[in-house]
């Protein structure tokens, strides 16, 4: 032990003495690690940044572009929304009949000191709304707004075709029901045919009542009461997609279509009524939106235009007719595809295309299609879509950002 | 472990010194700025020292190189730990060594270690039959042996660890370190007799 001390020992001051050779190059290699050492403090952290970033932009698929945006859009022509509200405020303090009949239409039911008139269904309503929003706020932290339970939305609409067609209900509590339906949605349908109405000339509306469309066509009648006066429009067809037995109104001879020529509270609220007990049997999603304007193109010839309102939720069955219909028409699109990056179904872009008319959302007016500006935004449903290379994209935005409307 | 640390520590401070202690807290200030021309200086001041024990630690002058520009640019990185400049030489060799370990660690697994067919048994003889031997004699011949030998044996003979703390920073078995260290001391005493 005590030798093996003594070897080690031995070793030891051996190699405390041992000069290594030097050289020259071993600085400028040292220098070299310096640098090295020096650019991999910077690019680590920027590497890990755009490292997440591409995550981001893999996760959420959402176009480049949109991190590099500025908060305003490069170009946007501003429609009517905006200046229209400016020039309200600035002209009155007062708010006028419209903005009265509106705020009322969007205050909450409680408010209005109304009971329902079947609890249970009210009270059905009333979890679906809660549901709906809570769904929303969900989104908005995960942005997955695309799981919006349609079907539940559908189950329900079905419960209320169910009561609005019993006949033991009267009148009066039916169209409370309608009114506080209309309600429960984005006011989609009434605010694009507020705001459109006087571009229009010799309009008729075109209405689909089937079960999902149903809170919307209760705005129309709402819309279309408050505007008794207004002659541009010429009438209102509803379209159900069946007859009361639920087989389907395609064939030559048109099915059952309902039609209003005369504007008169009672006899919109006895068609509607008519048409929705008509739409209890509806089983099959796509609807028969050409067969219905081809009806109004009969019934209406002296019509310049038709203002559609349509579920865009659901697919067109009758494109193949589309060549048939020789006036323009003016589509208000409600609710979301559920799909994403698809603002509209294709089948309305197609209508529009084609009869060279144009797209409304609750808050866009499209006039084009065919030429919608890079970047431009539009509002459909609860979500908001960037129009990029010739294609819509779902974006994250909870509001739209900074600009008035989507432009083209 | 302490008085081998302290006799190393005592031979390292007796040693010439490039710089006197005030002109070393300057370079040692001018490192933490960042100055390249101080960076250079402290280098060229203690590579002699760092590269001496890198050397025991590796099987040639490259490796040594590779390691002891590992542990400056550790050393460069926290120099501003250092609280006393009288204790810089210690805390720079406790870097090499951990460096060099470091190294070791990383590439163990491509390293197959074949031992020599005839080992003397270590039989500690005088050792004064190896003094006409010089520091590079014995350099080379530490050089020369197995690095799981060489690593135990600077581990163990040059900075005085006890073979459960080699055991745990080599992550081997204290049994292992002994058996390393037994073959180790009769491989170098084969080789020095060679040599001689």
């Amino acid at each position: 032990m005590q030798e093996e001390q003594q070897f080690h020992r031995f070793v030891r001051k051996k190699l405390e003495g041992f000069s290594p050779y030097k050289s020259p190059e071993d600085w400028k290699k040292m220098k070299r690690k310096l640098l090295i050492s020096k650019a991999l403090r910077f690019f680590y952290p920027t590497f890990g940044l755009l490292l997440l970033s591409l995550m981001y932009v893999f996760v959420s698929e959402t176009p480049i572009v949109e991190f590099f945006m500025s908060s305003k859009p490069l170009s946007l022509n501003q429609t009517s929304s905006q200046p229209k509200e400016t020039a309200k405020a600035s002209t009155s303090n007062l708010p006028s009949r419209h903005e009265y009949i509106k705020r009322k239409i969007e205050e909450p039911v409680s408010k209005l000191g109304e009971s329902p008139v079947f609890p249970e269904l009210y009270n059905e309503t009333k979890e679906l709304n809660e549901q709906t929003e809570t769904e929303i706020k969900l989104n908005k932290i995960t942005n997955k707004r695309l799981v919006f339970n349609d079907n539940l939305a559908k189950d329900l609409a079905e419960k209320e075709i169910r009561f609005l067609s019993a006949s033991a209900v009267s009148m009066s509590d039916k169209i409370s029901r309608v009114r506080e339906l209309g309600k429960t949605y984005e006011l989609t349908s009434y605010d694009a045919l507020d705001r459109n109405i006087d571009k229009w000339n010799n309009v008729v509306i075109v209405c689909d009542i089937t079960s999902t469309m149903f809170p919307y066509t209760t705005q129309v009648f709402d819309w279309m009461n408050e505007n008794t006066k207004n002659t541009s429009i010429k009438g209102i067809v509803f379209f159900t997609d069946c007859d009361s037995l639920g087989r389907q109104t395609r064939g030559p001879i048109p099915g059952k279509m309902f039609m209003v020529r005369k504007k008169d509270e009672l006899v919109l609220w006895d068609t509607m009524f008519a048409a929705i007990k008509n739409t209890e049997n509806n089983k099959d999603k796509p609807e028969n939106n050409i067969e219905a304007l081809l009806y109004a193109q009969k019934h209406f010839p002296d019509a310049d235009e038709f203002v559609m309102i349509a579920d865009n939720s659901t697919q067109v069955k009758d494109m193949k007719q589309l060549s048939k219909v020789k006036k323009k028409v003016h589509i208000i699109l409600c609710g979301e595809t559920f799909e994403k990056n698809l603002a509209f179904q294709t089948d309305y872009v197609q209508i529009a295309k084609k009869t060279k008319g144009t797209i409304h959302t609750l808050e866009d007016d499209i006039d084009n299609i065919t030429k919608i500006k890079e970047m431009s935004v539009v509002r459909v449903g609860n979500i908001y879509f960037r129009f990029h290379k010739g294609k819509f994209y779902t974006t994250k935005f909870l509001s739209r950002p900074n600009n008035p409307t989507l432009g083209n | 472990m302490i008085a081998v640390s302290s006799e190393i520590y005592l031979i390292t401070l007796n040693r010439n010194p490039l710089l006197n202690s005030n002109l070393l807290m300057e370079v040692v200030e001018g490192c933490l700025k960042g100055k390249e021309s101080a960076m250079k200086k402290f280098y060229e001041h203690f590579q002699d020292f760092a590269l001496s024990v890198c050397m025991s630690y590796c099987e040639n002058r490259d490796d040594a190189l590779e390691i002891m520009n590992d542990g400056f640019l550790k050393v460069f990185k926290s120099l501003e730990k250092v609280e006393n400049i009288d204790r810089i030489k210690p805390w720079l060799r406790r870097i090499m060594i951990n460096v060099a370990i470091d190294h070791f660690r990383k590439n163990i697994k491509n390293q197959t270690t074949q031992l020599p067919e005839n080992i003397i048994e270590p039989n500690f003889g005088e050792t004064s039959v190896y003094a006409k031997l010089s520091s590079e004699d014995i350099m080379l011949a530490v050089q020369s042996l197995p690095t799981n030998y060489r690593l135990v044996f600077n581990l163990y003979a040059i900075e005085g660890y006890s073979h459960k703390e080699i055991g745990e920073m080599l992550k081997m078995a204290e049994s292992t370190s002994r058996a390393n260290l037994s073959l180790a001391n009769g491989l170098l005493r084969e080789k020095l007799q060679k040599m001689l």
